[in-house]
Formats: C-alpha cells, sequence, structure tokens
C-alpha cells in the first residue's frame, strides 16, 4: 500500500463523476477511433514538412480543441499537448499512448456505438487509449483537477511492428530534460500492470526460391517445406528455465494454389527473455540456423531484425508499482502483470519510473469487429487520475 | 453588391466556423435558439454516436444547439430506445398532428419537425452518416449567425470544383445529381445548378424560410427546397458549405432509380404550378423498373404519388404554437 492517502482525492468517488462526463468519452473515443490509418502531408505553416499519420495530425487538432495550454509536434510528428502545472520548477508527468493501431483502420470505417459498448477495428488497442487521452484537459476543467507539475500528452505515431517504438525513441531522445514519471496507457485490459520489460528480439525469415529455379514446375524446392525445417531447428535451440526465456513462432505466410509448391514463404518469430544475453545468444543461434538451411536447402532466405527492446524492470518494491496495486485494490479490480515490450521498455531503459495500465475492458482486440465495454472505462480513468495525483504529490521522488 | 459570384460569395469550409465560442457569443447576440433534428428509419447502427457527438460538442462543451429530436417514421429496430437512452427527444412522427392523415417519408418528419422544435433556425441531418463529426452541424449553423442576409445553408462534400488557379476537381455530386438534378437544373434554373450538392440531406435555415414553403413527403423534398426558397427569396438566402468527406449507405441502382423518379415528380409538379409546364401534359406516378426473375423478366411497379404537405404556417395549430398569424 501506498505510504499515504491521497489528499482529497478518492477515486470511487471520481470514477461516479466521470459517468457526467460519458458523452465527452465517447465522442473522443469515436472521433479518433474513426480516423483512416492513412499518411498525410503536414500543413504548409508547420515548421516541419513531412508526411505523417492522418491520425496524428487529427490527435494535434482535437488536443487544441480540447484547450491543451501549449500543442506542438516533434521531428517524427508525434503529437504532444501540456496542461500547465502550478509549480514550473517540477519535471513534467507523461501520459503516452501508440496512435497506430494493430489492426489498421480502413479508410471507409467507423465506429459503432450500441447502450454499453462501441464498435470498431483498432479501438482496443489503442483507440480508446488515444481518445482518454484527448478527454484529460476536459476532465481536469470539469472536474477542477490541477497538478503541481505539467502533463505531457503525448501520442506516438510508429509504435507497432518494423516501426520498432520509433515514435517513443525519438520523442525521449528531443525531450532531453527531467521526467517525474510516464504513464503508458492501453485500451485493455482493466487492471492490467506493467512495470517490467523482457528482452525482445523480433525477427522476420522470408524464404524463396533460387532466381535459376523460376519456372513453377511442380518439382523442387517448396519454400514451406524449408521454413518447416527452420521451425524444426528453432524448436531444437535449448533454452534455459533461468533466466525465464521463450521462443514464440507468431506467423507464418506463404504459399498461392494448393497445388502448386510454395515459391515465397515467411516466418515471424519473437525471442523474449529476462535477459539480454540471452536474447542475443539465441539470435545469433537463429541467424546461423537460417544461414545453413539456405546453403543445404539450395534456397534464398534471408533474416531480418524487425525490432528489440532490452530488458528492463521498475521492480514490485517501487513506489510507483505499489501505489498502482493499491489504486487497482481501491477500485476493487483485479491486477493482471505480464511483462510489456512497449513505449514502457524505453522509458524504464531511459531511467524514467513507468507503468502501463489498461483502461477497460473489451473483446476481439486485434479484429476488425473490436469492442470495448463503456462502464469499466470509467474505473479505468480513476485509476489513471489516482496514479497522476500521487506521482503528483511526490511519490517516485522518494526513489 | 460585389462583382463576385454567388459561388464566391456564398460558398464556404466548415473550418470558417471552428471557433465555437464566437458562433455562441453570435447566437447569444441574436438571441436565436437552435434545434437540430435527425430524420430516422431503422438507424440503430448510427443514431447513438451521432446524438452524443452533438450533445457533447454542441450542448455541453459549447451551447450552440438547445434540443436534439429524433423523429421517427416508425422504426422496426431499436432506434427510438437507443436515441432516448443518449439523450435525445424522441417523437414518433405518426403521433405528431394525429388528426392529419400520416404519411411516411423523410420530408413528413423534417415537416412535423417544424412543430415539436423550438428552435428559431433548425438543422437536419441524416441519421445514417457513418463518420459523424460536429462540423456537419456547426458548419450548417456558422453561416446563418455570421451573415444576416443568409436564411438557408446546404452542405456538400467535395472541395469548391477550383482548388485554385491550376487544379480544377469535377463537381462532386452523386449519381442522381449529376445524371438526373444537374441536367434539369441546367435546362430550367441554371442558377441553382451553382449548389455542388443539391441533394445532400444537410441543411439549416431560419424557422421563418421553412415554414413558408411546402414539404413533399418522398425523395423530392431537398430538390422541391430549393426550388421553393429560390422562387420566393432568390439565390442570396442560400449557402452551401463544405462538409468534407462524409460516408454514408451505399444505395442500389433500383433504389436511385425511384429517387431519380420521385425528383423529377417533384420537380415537375412544381413546373406545372409555376405554368411552364403545361397541365394537359399527363405524367403517370408509378415507376417501372426490370428484373430478371427464375429466366423471365418481369416488371417491378413501384406506385408513387406525389404528395406534399403546405407550408406549416397554414396549419391552425402551428400558428396558435408559435404565435403565427396563418398566411392560408
Amino acid at each position: 500500500m501506498p505510504k499515504k492517502k491521497l489528499t482529497a482525492f478518492d477515486p470511487v468517488h471520481f470514477s461516479d463523476n466521470l459517468k457526467n462526463l460519458r458523452d465527452l468519452l465517447i465522442t473522443n473515443i469515436i472521433l479518433i477511433g474513426q480516423v483512416p490509418s492513412v499518411m498525410t502531408p503536414t500543413d504548409e505553416n508547420d515548421s516541419v514538412q513531412v508526411e505523417i499519420p492522418l491520425r496524428a495530425k487529427s490527435f494535434s487538432e482535437r488536443l487544441v480543441e480540447m484547450g491543451v495550454d501549449e500543442c506542438s509536434s516533434d521531428s517524427e510528428g508525434n503529437p504532444i499537448g501540456i496542461i500547465k502545472g502550478a509549480d514550473p520548477s517540477l519535471p513534467p508527468i507523461i501520459l503516452a499512448a501508440h496512435l497506430d493501431t494493430s489492426f489498421p483502420v480502413p479508410p471507409d470505417s467507423f465506429c459503432t456505438l450500441t447502450d454499453d459498448s462501441i464498435t470498431g477495428p483498432g479501438l482496443m488497442d489503442n483507440s480508446v487509449a488515444a481518445g482518454v487521452l484527448l478527454s484529460v484537459p476536459e476532465i481536469c476543467r470539469r472536474l477542477d483537477i490541477k497538478f503541481q507539475s505539467d502533463i505531457v500528452i503525448a501520442g506516438f505515431n510508429e509504435s507497432l511492428g518494423r516501426a520498432n517504438l520509433k515514435g517513443v525513441r525519438s520523442f525521449l531522445r528531443e525531450w532531453g530534460r527531467p521526467v517525474r514519471a510516464a504513464l503508458c496507457l492501453e485500451g485493455g485490459e482493466l487492471g492490467r500492470l506493467n512495470y517490467f520489460s523482457d528482452a525482445m528480439s523480433r525477427l522476420e525469415i522470408d524464404c524463396s526460391i533460387l532466381d535459376e529455379e523460376t519456372w513453377e514446375f511442380k518439382h523442387g524446392v517448396n519454400t514451406i517445406l524449408v521454413l518447416n525445417e527452420i521451425i524444426n531447428r528453432i524448436l531444437e535451440i535449448r533454452i534455459p528455465q533461468r533466466p525465464e526465456t521463450r521462443i514464440i513462432i507468431g506467423t507464418v505466410s506463404g504459399g498461392v494454389k494448393f497445388g502448386n509448391r510454395a515459391m515465397a514463404s515467411r516466418l515471424g518469430l519473437e525471442i523474449q527473455s529476462t535477459s539480454d544475453t540471452e536474447v542475443e545468444r539465441i539470435s545469433e543461434l537463429v541467424e546461423d540456423i537460417v544461414t545453413s538451411i539456405a546453403y543445404e536447402q539450395r534456397a534464398a532466405v534471408s533474416l531480418d531484425h524487425i525490432s528489440s527492446v532490452r530488458a528492463s524492470n521498475l521492480g514490485y518494491g517501487h513506489p510507483l508499482v505499489k501505489t498502482a496495486f493499491a489504486v487497482l485494490n481501491d477500485l476493487n479490480v483485479e491486477p493482471i502483470i505480464e511483462s510489456s515490450e512497449s513505449e514502457l521498455s524505453i522509458f524504464l531503459s531511459g531511467g524514467i519510473p513507468a507503468i502501463t495500465i489498461g483502461l477497460t475492458e473489451g473483446y476481439n482486440y486485434h479484429l476488425e469487429s473490436a469492442t470495448m465495454n463503456i462502464k469499466p472505462l470509467f474505473s479505468g480513468i480513476a485509476q489513471l487520475f489516482s496514479l497522476m495525483k500521487y506521482i503528483d504529490e511526490g511519490v517516485c521522488d522518494e526513489q | 453588391m460585389s462583382n463576385e459570384s454567388w459561388v464566391e460569395r456564398n460558398t464556404w469550409h466548415y473550418s470558417q466556423f471552428s471557433d465555437l465560442s464566437e458562433l455562441v457569443r453570435l447566437k447569444e447576440k441574436k438571441g436565436v435558439k437552435i434545434s437540430l433534428c435527425f430524420p430516422t428509419l431503422n438507424e440503430e447502427q448510427t443514431i447513438a454516436k451521432e446524438i452524443v457527438i452533438m450533445k457533447s460538442e454542441l450542448m455541453f462543451r459549447y451551447p450552440l444547439l438547445d434540443e436534439i429530436a429524433v423523429i421517427d417514421s416508425g422504426s422496426t429496430d431499436r432506434t427510438r430506445e437507443i436515441a432516448e437512452a443518449y439523450g435525445a427527444q424522441v417523437f414518433l412522427a405518426d403521433d405528431i398532428f394525429p388528426k392529419i392523415e400520416p404519411y411516411k417519408g423523410k420530408g413528413e418528419n423534417l415537416w412535423k419537425a417544424l412543430y415539436v422544435l423550438s428552435g428559431d433556425i433548425i438543422v437536419y441531418i441524416d441519421a445514417d452518416i457513418k463518420n459523424i463529426h460536429h462540423r456537419f452541424a456547426y458548419g450548417l449553423i456558422g453561416p446563418l449567425l455570421k451573415r444576416d442576409d443568409v436564411k438557408y445553408v446546404k452542405g456538400f462534400y467535395d472541395r469548391p470544383i477550383a482548388i485554385d488557379r491550376k487544379k480544377v476537381k469535377p463537381s462532386g455530386g452523386g449519381r442522381v445529381t449529376e445524371l438526373v438534378v444537374r441536367p434539369l437544373f441546367s435546362l430550367f434554373y441554371p442558377e441553382l445548378s451553382q449548389l455542388i450538392q443539391p441533394l445532400s440531406g444537410e441543411y439549416a435555415g431560419y424557422r421563418e424560410i421553412l415554414e413558408q414553403i411546402a414539404f413533399p413527403i418522398g425523395y423530392g423534398i431537398e430538390t422541391s427546397m430549393l426550388l421553393d426558397i429560390y422562387d420566393k427569396w432568390g439565390m442570396d438566402v442560400m449557402g452551401q458549405v463544405d462538409l468534407e468527406k462524409r460516408l454514408h449507405r451505399n444505395q442500389s441502382t433500383k433504389s436511385l432509380g425511384r429517387m431519380s423518379f420521385g425528383i423529377m415528380q417533384t420537380f415537375f409538379h412544381r413546373m406545372r404550378v409555376e405554368g411552364r409546364f403545361t397541365n394537359n401534359t399527363e405524367v403517370f406516378d408509378q415507376m417501372i423498373q426490370y428484373q430478371l426473375e427464375d429466366n423471365s423478366y418481369s416488371a417491378l411497379k413501384t406506385q408513387m404519388e406525389h404528395r406534399e404537405r403546405p407550408p406549416i404556417i397554414t396549419i391552425p395549430e402551428y400558428c396558435k404554437k408559435f404565435g403565427r398569424s396563418s398566411i392560408a
């Protein structure tokens, strides 16, 4: 439990008050959730002339509408809003969410609102979090919540997959000033509490037939079978129980027709471990497997390191983590503890106290029909504001 | 009067009205009330978010709208229930003016909305917009508050024809606009062809205008409004606003055919009233379409009578409620 209770802040009561802001929350989630995943040029008057995601542009415009004190973009086009705190000498609290979605939002996509839920592609991962970030300034105003520290609202453009957390990396590089703490927001699941990141390396293996073999006759190298051999050899790699390590074969694709050998195939895998050294060791072994199979099977096989993060852990004993457990307890929400290889990793690697929290309950996270439940969102936001208040009152400063 | 054309003078982009505090200030200065009406028939997929977004942005954050109402044609899904749950006033069209024989159609709902809503400005927005945004309402309201001479504003969804001196974009009407309405306007009312999307379902106007025109019940409502406003007050009371992209249900060619029939029916009715169409020209009220069924062609006949409500200011109950002297 945290050492002290917050002054004049009761998360349960706050959660009830938030119900009066239901329409605002739904509005922000839908308005950002319906923005398709397309690129658009920055405005003529912007200092940086680049292509940025339309979602970032919409997020930025909406932040201004919602009345942040300052709004700008960094060189990668990450939209950043600031709510000024009372004490300019204090470092800020960062609230962050990735703006790219796990399920790309098609141009003609839209959200459907029913009595108690919202459905739409990319909603749970991560439009809900983006919508909540947008609502923070108005929640502060309507419920008269004030902070000593500045509150920095950061939307990160390129996080997922090949982007390898480019958004948050660039933000922190350019920010270059002390940060009190960072709270990373994810749509779900309410109770999610990430305070450590495993080391992770994401690899993609492409296999195709050699150039001299381009005729699609039925006999010859079948790239799916080549990948099959690679998988078998990867599964033979000895993995220690300590440090805890995993190899996850996540995606396989290839082939065109039932009756033809596959001319091209692709395998995606992730190596996760609590140890950076283990991830590096296994990555090297996978590289060796790929090289040797290319020779043995007479196929063109290439390996691409898509993304990686180093292991980091705020530690269960950190006051921010203890506080986060206590807040969930106050809200009668069961904590869900897992590692998270996300923005959190980059904040923690930069020495910034950070956790990732989930905001609501939902289902079909990574399908077009991703659905969020509205009612638990109030607890999720109460959790967020409780943590902001605790950080503002110095819970992380004691470390 | 400036030398600018009507298009240059009376065409705007919604972003010109995005200062909502300014709009609220103008509204208060003018002392007007503004009502938003959604005509519905089985819109449970979209109605909730339309209400929530308008309520949140234009009532809660900026008090621009005074009321939001759903006028329903008798939905068999949960449209009315959901709309009520999200805080709209919900009316079943048949319950308004119970002594008058009810008709089914969007025009009926819009006409009856004039009686149940209290605003001096009425904003009509279709309830099937998938990518709803509050700009659809404030974009239409803006010119009515900022320009004293503008009394009726129509939405459109493509940028104006000329983007700049070099780039020209084709006008952005739908199929029925480009194949039916624009040719008819060009032939008989060329000034009205300056409207980029005469059939858009999003428009707003002052009550003093809307109460004095007839409302066809069916597909002809948008065309008829433009013809009547043009006839009574001229082009200069009208304006149009680019509301940018709008997503909505796509309709089949058969449906669009029936829509075209209804529009032409209204159009020729107006021509007859104006004496530009001879009284002895016979027109029929059945749309005939053919379909292939069991290897044979069969006629699909849809009876579509031209029905319209008179200017609501001719209805005594209305005049009593709003303190008007009937022009009947």
